[in-house]
């Protein structure tokens, strides 16, 4: 159906693909796996049309073709679904499906009646109902993925492209898209879908793809492999054995105490508390109040009621200015637009924090303001030249240490971390869990929000499960297994 | 159908998306000001007030379009000033000249709106800047242009573009018709929802397939047109042509744009509302001169501070939709 | 894949983002020195530093709320509205002249801080915020003195607008350098300077670093009008009587020199070294405009093509 021979593409100074041969098949779902970095993305967008490769070839049904431009790719029946939200808030559903593909009727006006019954027909094909006359920005994240979905089939795709489909959905919901898909591989489509949930991947994909380092590793049949095999194809080595976790914190002094936490939407009444020394995660899908209650710590989201207690002592954070006074400090997931200034320096952006601890009526100490950065960036192994270095130099991973390096200046009490490891390879993720268990040995207490399972099983003491705004588990690590926790994750009440 | 879209909850929440809200809020305005003010409902008034409602709806048209994309406009004012001046320049009494003149004009708007529009999409600049660079560069050869004759209109062009009988008149006309192609190009067509779509987010726009930059230019392009309408209309009412003609006209056009419920942002918003807005600001300069008149003051020192306080309020009061 | 990505720096265009302002700065001085040999001379440039400090002065303001991403379009409205005010309430009285300043020095930063509330409690954005500030100025001076300003200034005001030290330096010029050097320390030496730069790079992380974004923007505003009235003050002592149309070139020429002088809307990218020698530039271009009898047609063009080329260049094209 779809072949690319031999694809090469390169941006200054990165390789992102080197001599790259993959053939797709029709009606088959076809998994693309890989690190971050590993090429999947630009594939993907060579596929689409987003970008032209410097050398290679790409065939469709035996033809040779041109991918100019993303409407060209589109003519040619290639669709992409994106991982970041593609719809147009203020517009209803169904102008949303028909954009760029609107049904012409007499002198040029659109033709509202035909478009209606394209989207219906679409929608019954796929067994899904959503009402066209919404408007987008209502629709919840899965209902919104399925718009997405129906949006790449108008043009009458033939390859879809979906690029981490389930990242923001609950389980229920990636059935429903599950199911989804492979009503379209049963209507004849290509599914071309990248992941990183690997268990998504062996219960949907008939084929999988691995790509490490721009390389092509090999294709399988998912019957063939297992997940160790291929998590060792992805990354090329064993993952390290588990991190020690801690069992004693319990003595430690409680740091945080949260007690029935609520806001308007997303929080029902959350109480945990937090030891010094110890390494908390919160699980469960994406949506469920996680990204609400740490940022709530932070002093970044408002609640209706409730109380958190820090040494014991009642205290109100309302903005960022009070948690860091209180020696909290907070790792965003949006580490390129919330956690860094990529136009300044690293020294810049480590100082910032903890400026004013480095003043004279005013003025900066500087001497002593370089001291301290460098020694962070040779604490935290951050490797660059200079700290006058801009940070959008540097890779994720090292993004995420002067990230990480920005608070230590302030010795902080409390460090949130918000997907500690997104867009951070394997590599250098261990290095980030090395220093988290670091820090907590010295005492510092770590709470972590992660949708990564793989890190909820092998990096925390102790594991707090959410699901609609509420804990619905909790465990020990030596007690924790990947069935209990998505049992919680989905609304069960742990055992 | 559930509550969120039920008649009064639209009407009483500007953050959905519809304009009956603007057009109540006007209504309330009318009746406010006909008890401070009687002599405002006297048909005289309201035939004069329709009248100098058409130059600012004209241009609004244009402004409108640009705003729902997600741009805005700072030079149509000088723009206006300077096609008067073109038109005041070329014309003569032979109505072969005048038409070639009208092409000229237009053409003229249509030059205009595309160096703004290529301005901005090809060198990647903030629509703020370039426009408000290019107003400067319009006026600078505005007042080359500008004599202090007034340069010469024809009366056969003023006439033609002035009749009016009673509440009737053909300005108010010619506004109703371009009011009627916008709402056609808007509501019917595909470059219609690709407007709404540049202004809520251009990447989605052109992950569908769709020539970004064909919708941004071309929206530019028709501010410039309208621009070059209204500079005509204007020379013809006022019989001249003059480098500070089209002053009010920049700031005016984008208060009547955002009063009428369309962000600075783009992406909400629409035709119904952006007229609603040309109302109240027409109304208010009007109510502001006849006050003034009455209290034997200098209206054109209150008009200042009216201009920005609605717009401070306009924006305030909006800015949900952003 | 490396740990570091390098970027092979296009040496002609770093140079040009840097330096260009300066360079820029030496082909017009050079020009002018062709164009009027007699006025190229110590006390000739001490004149044109002396008209420019005005300009100078105002600009300070500008560069820092350009830098954070906004714009201030009500200067040109402060500095009228201070100016006939002053006069207008000094009416001769050399007594009065100190008091009065404070005054209007702290009615500057009011109007400052006005803007600043709006644009961030009201969220209103600079742009519109500042030009309806510019407005209600506008009718606001215009109603107080009826269309008519009169006055007189008294010649301790002259002084600081016309006035020399040691019968060369002018007053107005030390005024500005004192004050360009003081917010250059403080831009680059204080917690406020660096929490600044840290907005203008990227407001969310800036926020999310414990820096009270609010506060700095309302300050930057604030000090803005602040500016405004001190340039007021010194024009007002330089023209020695009284004029409507005194600020009306002053908003837009203040923002010329900023972004000539290589600040950036975006990114926090440049600061008040440059600012400096824009002013000069767009006090150069005027007077040579004049010289070449184009005056204030053709300095309007030419500012709008230069500053679009310039923030064009500055702007990565889209490919």
């Amino acid at each position: 159906m779809l072949e690319c021979k031999d694809i090469t593409k390169t941006f200054p100074g990165v390789t992102a693909l080197s001599h790259v041969s993959i053939f797709f098949n029709q009606a088959e779902i076809h998994a693309l796996v890989g690190e971050n970095g590993a090429g999947k993305s630009t594939l993907i967008k060579i596929i689409a049309g987003k970008y032209r490769p410097d050398t290679g070839e790409i065939y469709l049904k035996g033809k040779k073709v041109q991918m100019t431009d993303p409407r060209k790719a589109i003519e040619h029946g290639i669709s992409t679904v994106f991982q970041e939200y593609n719809l147009l808030p203020h517009l209803r559903v169904l102008e949303n499906i028909i954009l760029g593909n609107e049904p012409i009727g007499k002198r040029g006006r659109i033709d509202w009646k035909k478009a209606r019954a394209i989207c219906t027909q679409l929608m019954d094909n796929l067994q899904i109902n959503i009402d066209l006359d919404r408007y987008a920005g209502d629709l919840g994240a899965a209902e919104a993925k399925m718009v997405e979905i129906l949006k790449a089939l108008v043009s009458k795709a033939e390859i879809i492209i979906m690029d981490e489909p389930t990242a923001a959905l609950p389980e229920k919901e990636v059935e429903a898209l599950f199911r989804l898909i492979r009503n379209l591989k049963a209507s004849g489509v290509t599914v071309i879908y990248i992941s990183h949930r690997l268990n998504e991947i062996f219960s949907i994909a008939d084929r999988v793809s691995v790509l490490k380092d721009g390389k092509m590793v090999g294709t399988f049949s998912v019957n063939s492999i297992n997940q160790d095999e291929l998590i060792r194809l992805m990354i090329g080595r064993e993952i390290s054995s588990t991190f020690s976790y801690r069992q004693n914190f319990q003595e430690n002094p409680v740091i945080l105490s949260l007690r029935n936490i609520e806001d308007q939407r997303h929080l029902k009444g959350i109480s945990f508390d937090l030891h010094q020394g110890e390494i908390l995660a919160i699980g469960g899908m994406t949506g469920n109040g996680q990204r609400e209650i740490i940022r709530f710590l932070f002093g970044s989201h408002s609640i209706s009621k409730g109380e958190v207690f820090y040494e014991g002592k009642k205290v109100s954070i309302r903005s960022p200015r009070d948690a860091l006074q209180l020696g909290i400090g907070f790792i965003p997931d949006d580490r390129r637009n919330e956690g860094l200034a990529v136009t300044q320096s690293v020294r810049k952006n480590i100082a910032l924090p903890s400026i004013h601890l480095r003043q004279t009526i005013g003025f900066i100490h500087h001497r002593e303001e370089k001291e301290i950065v460098e020694k962070m960036v040779s604490t935290l192994s951050i490797l660059v030249p200079m700290v006058s270095t801009p940070v959008q130099n540097l890779s994720g991973g090292n993004q995420q240490r002067v990230v990480i390096a920005k608070w230590l200046p302030l010795k902080p009490k409390v460090l949130l971390f918000h997907e500690p490891t997104l867009g951070v390879d394997v590599g250098a993720k261990m290095g980030i869990y090395q220093l988290m268990r670091q820090f907590a040995d010295e005492g510092v207490a770590i709470l972590i929000v992660t949708s990564d399972m793989i890190e909820l099983l092998r990096i925390p003491d102790r594991i707090l499960v959410f699901f609609e705004g509420k804990i619905t588990g909790e465990f020990f690590r030596q007690n924790a297994t990947e069935e209990k926790i998505m049992f919680a994750a989905s609304g069960q009440k742990g055992a | 159908m559930n509550k969120i879209y039920s008649f009064w909850y639209q009407i009483l929440h500007p953050d959905r998306h519809s304009s009956a809200f603007i057009w109540f809020i006007l209504l309330g305005l009318v009746i406010i000001v006909v008890a401070i003010v009687p002599e405002f409902i006297q048909i005289n008034n309201v035939s004069n007030v329709l009248i100098q409602m058409v130059p600012l709806g004209l241009v609004s048209l244009g402004q409108g379009l640009v705003i729902l994309g997600g741009g805005i406009d700072l030079s149509v004012g000088s723009q206006i000033s300077l096609i008067t001046l073109i038109a005041a320049n070329t014309m003569t009494d032979s109505p072969v000249i005048i038409i070639l003149s009208l092409f000229l004009c237009l053409g003229a708007g249509v030059v205009f709106g595309t160096l703004n529009g290529l301005l901005v999409h090809k060198m990647n600049i903030p629509p703020l800047i370039v426009t408000l660079c290019t107003s400067f560069i319009f006026q600078g050869l505005a007042y080359t242009l500008h004599k202090t004759t007034g340069g010469y209109i024809p009366s056969s062009f003023q006439m033609s573009l002035t009749i009016s009988w009673g509440l009737f008149s053909i300005p108010f006309l010619l506004f109703l018709s371009f009011i009627g192609i916008e709402f056609y190009l808007l509501y019917r067509t595909r470059f219609g929802r690709y407007i709404y779509a540049l202004g809520g987010n251009e990447e989605v726009l052109a992950n569908a397939g769709v020539s970004v930059g064909k919708i941004k230019v071309t929206t530019y392009v028709i501010a410039g047109l309208m621009a070059a309408i209204t500079g005509l209309y204007l020379a013809a009412r006022v019989k001249s042509g003059g480098a500070l003609y089209g002053v009010p006209f920049t700031l005016n056009s984008v208060t009547a744009v955002v009063v009428g419920g369309t962000p600075l942002s783009g992406g909400v918003g629409g035709l119904g509302g952006t007229i609603a807005g040309v109302a109240i600001v027409s109304m208010l300069n009007n109510v502001l001169n006849l006050i003034s008149f009455r209290f034997n003051l200098q209206s054109s020192f209150y008009k200042e501070i009216l201009t920005g306080l609605v717009l401070v309020i306009a924006m305030i009061f909006y800015r949900k939709r952003s | 894949m490396s740990e570091i990505k390098v970027y092979k720096p296009n040496h002609f265009s770093y140079f040009m983002k840097n330096y260009g302002v300066y360079i820029g700065l030496i082909i017009l001085l050079s020009i002018s020195g062709i164009l009027s040999p007699q006025s190229f001379n110590p006390v000739g440039l001490l004149n044109i530093a002396k008209q420019t400090a005005g300009l100078g002065i105002v600009s300070i303001g500008q560069t820092m709320v350009i830098l954070t991403g906004g714009i201030d379009l009500s200067v040109g409205s402060i500095i009228t509205f201070i100016h006939v005010f002053s006069i207008g309430t000094i009416l001769g009285n050399a007594q009065l002249v100190l008091p009065v300043s404070l005054l209007c020095l702290l009615l500057g930063l009011f109007f400052g801080f006005l803007n600043g509330l709006g644009i961030t409690k009201a969220r209103i954005s600079p742009f519109v915020m500042t030009l309806c500030m510019d407005f209600i100025l506008r009718g606001l001076y215009l109603i107080y003195t009826k269309g008519q300003p009169r006055g007189i200034v008294p010649n301790n005001l002259r002084f600081i607008g016309r006035g020399r030290v040691l019968n060369i330096v002018p007053v107005a010029f030390l005024i500005w350098i004192v004050i360009a050097i003081l917010f250059i320390v403080i831009l680059y030496r204080t917690t406020w300077g660096a929490r600044l730069y840290a907005v203008a790079a990227n407001s969310r992380t800036a926020q999310l670093s414990g820096v009270k974004n609010d506060t700095i923007l309302i300050s930057v505003y604030a000090l803005s009008g602040l500016l405004s009235a001190v340039a007021a003050l010194v024009l007002t002592g330089d023209i020695g009587a009284v004029s409507l149309g005194l600020g009306r070139d002053y908003s837009l020429d203040s923002i010329a020199a900023t972004v000539i002088g290589g600040t950036s809307f975006v990114g926090g990218i440049g600061g008040v070294e440059g600012t400096i020698a824009g002013a000069y530039i767009i006090k150069l271009l005027t007077s040579l405009l004049q010289k070449i009898n184009i005056s204030n047609t053709g300095k309007l063009i030419i500012q709008g093509v230069l500053i679009l080329f310039i923030v064009g260049a500055y702007s990565r094209k889209k490919n």
